[in-house]
């Protein structure tokens, strides 16, 4: 799905505000990704030490990244594996295309993967004549429903069971009976599925960590789909971005108690993997072939940049649960693969600024995001940075662009900003009700009073209030 | 220029290479004994039980295929099962000592070690213990010896480092039966793989 851009990401916003099955998705979700989490971190007080912890072994990776890419590749290529380089999702594509090309792929499965989304590979794959089956449950879902995934945890969050057993009746054609549950929905995935994990040529999955000091990669699942994509068919292929490289298994602990926790409330999820190269001598299992996709795609060019900080990221979703603008609109209207804070940071990174703009206002910064980030990335101060970045690139916006400056003027005038705004507060609480409707109805404002309201209430600026309150934090006066 | 040449370059000129390699100490939660191993393992819905002696494996691998309605255990070609296809002949429990296969509905294997801290089981690959085995039954039945308890994942490394054993090509950590909640944010268990997880903690004798 392509970003979306000015009046489209506004019309895809007001159009989830009024879908009545997504926000009730979008309610639940609170309740289960939120609060779960907030109860995991409760017990386990060693949650901030293991942040520390983490985040000082990334920086140093990050700081030293080639170096341990290089590791990598000598330790998957000592177990009998291959590393293969890919600077665009193009060439990505192309790689892994090749390798099912030369094996003469029928069937492929894929467990999920947010890379993988990255770079379109289904549609590569399917372009060049291959059929893919995606085997993590939320993943099969939207794939029957022909959607891009909406979250990156749980990527059919947006749908209710109902339109689940519509999509199930309308491809598995069973005539099974109406109101089936959840149960039995999952059930009736697993057996359709079950025929694609034995019958596939070629597996495709992701990769939650790489480890250098082995040449393993790290797959934390707990469907225990991804596992069965790994070692059924003959060939397996990970896709994951460059940054996902951490320096020895002794580093992996530390992200484990920080991803579960903050993606699911989980301590540990079902399945937790690390896969080593391809079938040794003797195995009864396994593939034959071993392949690490190694994705940059606008990563390294972060290095060194003030978006660092950015590549620490886990991917667990933290971000968009707890974001204001994520709970009320979902992931499609952000129209990028990386939705929700996170997505508002790299998408202008990894698809350029004209791409996604708008996506980049739809942002409070309040900083919940940044407060439950596990990495402690500082998402609203990037995002801040491409509004800045975005408003050089703007054409035109003249008006705007004063408008702003003479604001920004004024507001450094403590002097004249403030007897300014005690006179506003003071005028607006004179207003009849009646009359600040019609301010409501005024031309040209409209569009930005379409969601918003005039002030009401309160004869003081909350700057006077605040100088004046008690020394506990209490208003002088209400 | 190739494209790994690309990226490598870009990294050497960008990387701050400033961090001396300084590996933080870890940040150990406190641990308990293996009790709340179990506990942990009966919260996501496995069934644990405590064996004192061969005969009692029998008797829960019996009353766990009574509960799923099946008649047949497969063992994996682990040494360390093969004392019970005697036993298991002995009492007409229907078994073979073989590699499973795909429509094999109950599979027994043997974990290497088991994490106190999150409840899992440890199972590397090897041809008498194949991956598959942990994810193509409908039922996983996993025995773990008493003895075989680290407290956290740190401390596996350093037992297989003690033990010479080098990574496999797949280790899995097991915590429970396959889940999702990816309808309506709602737990199911058994998306793909085993429905149900059943461990027999075998205790060291006196």
């Amino acid at each position: 799905m392509k970003p979306t851009r000015g009046n489209q990401f506004r019309q895809a916003a007001i159009r989830a505000l009024a879908d009545t099955n997504l926000q009730a998705a979008l309610k639940g979700a609170w309740a289960g990704f939120v609060e779960k989490r907030r109860e995991a971190i409760a017990v386990f007080p060693t949650f901030s030490a293991t942040q520390d912890q983490a985040i000082q072994i990334r920086n140093h990776t990050l700081a030293n990244l080639d170096h341990y890419l290089r590791e990598f590749e000598r330790n998957t290529v000592k177990a009998g594996g291959q590393v293969h380089w890919a600077s665009t999702t193009e060439e990505a594509n192309q790689i892994v295309a090749n390798i099912c090309k030369r094996v003469k792929a029928r069937r492929i499965t894929k467990g999920k993967s947010m890379v993988s989304e990255e770079m379109a590979l289904n549609h590569a794959l399917i372009q060049a004549g291959f059929q893919v089956r995606e085997t993590d449950l939320g993943e099969y879902i939207i794939q029957l429903a022909d959607e891009t995934p909406s979250h990156i945890v749980a990527p059919a969050m947006h749908k209710t069971k109902a339109q689940v057993e519509a999509l199930f009746d309308q491809f598995h054609q069973a005539n099974l009976p109406h109101n089936r549950s959840r149960e039995e929905l999952v059930g009736e995935a697993r057996s359709v599925l079950r025929e694609d994990f034995i019958g596939a040529d070629v597996g495709i999955t992701g990769a939650n960590f790489l480890i250098a000091g082995t040449g393993s990669t790290v797959l934390v699942t707990n469907e225990g789909n991804g596992d069965l994509t790994a070692t059924l068919p003959d060939v397996h292929i990970i896709t994951a971005g460059i940054e996902k490289v951490i320096p020895s298994r002794e580093d992996l602990p530390a992200f484990l108690r920080l991803l579960a926790r903050s993606a699911t409330g989980q301590i540990i999820t079902a399945y937790t993997t690390l896969f080593t190269g391809p079938k040794r001598s003797g195995d009864v299992d396994g593939p034959e072939e071993f392949h690490v996709i190694l994705l940059d795609n606008g990563r390294s060019k972060m290095i060194g940049t003030s978006f660092q900080d950015a590549l620490r990221c886990i991917r667990c979703g933290a971000c968009m649960n707890h974001c204001a603008v994520y709970s009320k609109i979902g992931g499609h209207v952000y129209g990028s693969v990386y939705p929700g804070p996170i997505g508002q940071v790299m998408t202008p990174l990894l698809s350029g600024y004209e791409k996604g703009e708008e996506m980049i206002d739809a942002c409070t910064l309040n900083g919940h995001c940044a407060a439950v980030c596990p990495m402690r990335i500082p998402l609203p101060s990037l995002i801040r940075e491409h509004r800045i970045e975005a408003l050089n690139h703007r054409p035109g916006h003249a008006l705007q662009k004063t408008g702003l400056m003479l604001w920004a003027k004024l507001a450094s005038w403590p002097g004249v900003y403030r007897p300014l705004s005690n006179f506003g507060v003071l005028l607006i609480s004179l207003f009849p009700a009646g009359l600040v409707g019609w301010l409501d109805r005024l031309p040209g404002l409209s569009r930005w009073l379409q969601f918003r309201a005039m002030p009401r209430g309160g004869k003081r600026t909350f700057q006077s209030r605040f100088a004046n309150r008690n020394p506990v934090g209490e208003s002088a006066e209400k | 220029m190739s494209s790994r040449k690309q990226i490598l370059n870009q990294l050497a000129h960008r990387c701050s290479h400033d961090q001396a390699l300084q590996r933080p100490s870890p940040q150990l939660p406190e641990v308990g004994a293996i009790t709340e191993w179990a506990k942990k393992l009966r919260t996501v819905y496995a069934t644990v039980d405590e064996i004192t002696g061969i005969q009692e494996v029998a008797e829960s691998i019996s009353g766990f295929l009574q509960q799923w309605q099946e008649s047949e255990v497969i063992l994996s070609p682990d040494p360390a099962l093969t004392p019970l296809v005697a036993l298991f002949d002995q009492l007409d429990i229907r078994c073979e000592q073989r590699p499973a296969n795909t429509d094999d509905q109950i599979v027994m294997t043997v974990a290497y070690a088991g994490i106190i801290e999150t409840g899992s089981l440890v199972l590397l690959s090897s041809p008498e213990t194949p991956a598959g085995h942990n994810f193509l039954p409908e039922c996983a039945i996993v025995l773990i010896q008493e003895g075989r308890f680290v407290p956290t994942l740190e401390s596996l490394w350093g037992l297989m480092e003690a033990e010479g054993k080098d990574m496999p090509r797949a280790l899995n950590i097991i915590s429970g039966p396959s889940k999702t909640a990816d309808i309506e944010q709602t737990l199911v268990y058994g998306a793909h793989g085993p429905k149900a997880l059943h461990v027999l903690l075998v205790q060291d004798r006196a």
